[in-house]
């Protein structure tokens, strides 16, 4: 009932307040229609001097100065924190969506990392011994977490092995003049080829003919010279006892 | 005794008069709810001017009330203007199909409401100029129910008219939403520009000396 009554009262006040307000919201309008208007006007200007639709204000140039200076000092500490950050956060549940040499592949997208969120160790022996009492538990049940570091290996394989594939792609292209050249120079003093070509000449005999000229020892005719002081060498079958 | 007081009043004088007052009790508590509607509908439209003034007032670079008043106006009509395009060129479009109709068919007095080729044929007409009669003594006397005149029929000839006030009513509501908008962000900023920068001495004694800030005493490291 005394919500009825103040509604019937605030009903007498809004008819009372009703034409004033109607006033402002006009003079609102015809205002908002006059800026419409010249703001229209000067975007046909803007659009032929180039600028844009609305121009900056200046306290948005000064907030945007601010936000830019913010950026500069907190990039170089970014910078050096993401290294270690790197190699810290492996064994924290961290996704490295792609992991690649900026200077040799400009085209591929920045690197961006996605960090799980962990909840902090509770003691010492918790936060030194958190990965041995993991593995223990992997051997015996699949964590929660399991999924995710499938799904890392998942998603890095096929990068390492694409980068190590271009690596050595790269370290072939670099390397390719220099196993030339030292292959043209080990050609050059190739003792094989003197052979070859000393073996065409007649220089040193064929094997048939080293065959056909080879006596054993103790053939006929080393019997011969059985006085001989060369032959002391040799089979001597009449031995004493 | 006056002259009113002299009135006898029938019974059923009386339960017309209750009638009528519960009638009117009943459309102010309408009225009020709407206007209760109105205005939360208005601080509700406000709130973005909080979004459009809050990054400038944060970061210290607006440092006065009237600095802010005037940063906020700028933003307002900024955003207004981007909001009220599209109510304006429907009606735009509308004006322009009843300006195009009257110089194609050359007829500047068309009246786009009536019913013959206008926009009153899509609604029920009564005629009620003939139900009450005024006699010699000067008091109206009702005669008769007032005559059904047209009924909602479609007219090909009347789509012109159709197309014009269709989009310039709701060109002109959808408008009117729009610069009640405007106003309460004005009205907003207005209010943000009196308390952001209000210094309040309400829980202040200067004879009491300001409080220390209190050591934790559960702490792991201890003074040595």
């Amino acid at each position: 009932m005394v919500d009825l009554l103040k509604a019937f009262g605030r009903g007498i006040l809004y008819v009372l307040a009703f034409p004033f307000f109607l006033v402002v919201l006009a003079i609102f309008a015809v205002v908002g229609f006059i800026a419409f208007i010249i703001q229209l006007v000067k975007s046909i200007i803007f659009f032929f001097t180039g600028q844009k639709f609305f121009p900056e204000l200046p306290e948005d140039k000064e907030l945007r100065l601010l936000k830019e200076k913010e950026e500069a000092k907190n990039k170089p500490a970014n910078n050096e924190a993401t290294p270690a950050a790197q190699t810290q956060q492996t064994s924290n549940n961290l996704i490295f969506e792609e992991v690649f040499d900026e200077q040799a592949f400009e085209e591929e997208p920045a690197p961006v990392i996605t960090p799980i969120p962990t909840p902090a160790p509770k003691s010492v022996e918790e936060a030194c011994f958190q990965d041995l009492n993991k593995k223990e538990e992997t051997k015996e049940e699949v964590p929660p977490a399991a999924p995710i570091f499938e799904e890392v290996k998942e998603e890095e394989e096929p990068v390492i092995e694409e980068l190590n594939v271009k690596q050595e792609e790269v370290k072939e292209e670099l390397a390719s003049p220099l196993t030339d050249l030292i292959k043209e120079e080990q050609h050059k003093e190739d003792p094989l080829d003197d052979f070859l070509s000393a073996l065409e000449e007649d220089e040193i005999p064929s094997p048939q003919e080293e065959l056909e000229t080879y006596k054993p020892r103790g053939s006929e005719d080393s019997f011969q010279d059985e006085d001989s002081d060369d032959n002391h060498m040799g089979v001597d079958i009449n031995y004493d006892d | 005794m006056g002259p009113l007081l002299m009135l006898k009043i029938t019974e059923n004088d009386k339960r017309v008069i209750i009638a009528l007052l519960f009638i009117i009790i009943i459309l102010f508590v309408v009225i009020g709810l709407l206007g209760s509607l109105i205005i939360r509908t208005m601080k509700w439209q406000g709130k973005k001017c909080d979004t459009l003034v809050s990054d400038v007032v944060t970061n210290h670079i607006v440092k006065t009330p009237h600095q802010l008043r005037r940063y906020a106006a700028k933003k307002n009509i900024r955003h207004f203007i981007k909001q009220a395009w599209i109510p304006i060129i429907i009606i735009i479009v509308g004006v322009a199909t009843y300006i195009i109709r009257n110089a194609v068919k050359n007829d500047w007095t068309y009246n786009p409401f009536n019913i013959n080729d206008g926009f009153g044929t899509l609604f029920f007409v009564w005629d009620f100029s003939n139900i009450i009669s005024t006699p010699e003594s000067g008091i109206g006397v009702l005669l008769n129910w007032p005559t059904l005149i047209n009924q909602p029929h479609f007219e090909i000839e009347a789509i012109c008219s159709y197309v014009a006030v269709s989009f310039v009513i709701v060109g002109g509501l959808w408008y009117l939403v729009v610069a009640q908008a405007y106003l309460a962000r004005t009205i907003r900023a207005i209010k943000l520009s009196k308390r952001v920068f209000e210094k309040s001495l309400e829980n202040f004694d200067q004879n009491t000396p300001p409080q220390q800030p209190q050591q934790n005493n559960n702490s792991p490291v201890q003074p040595m």
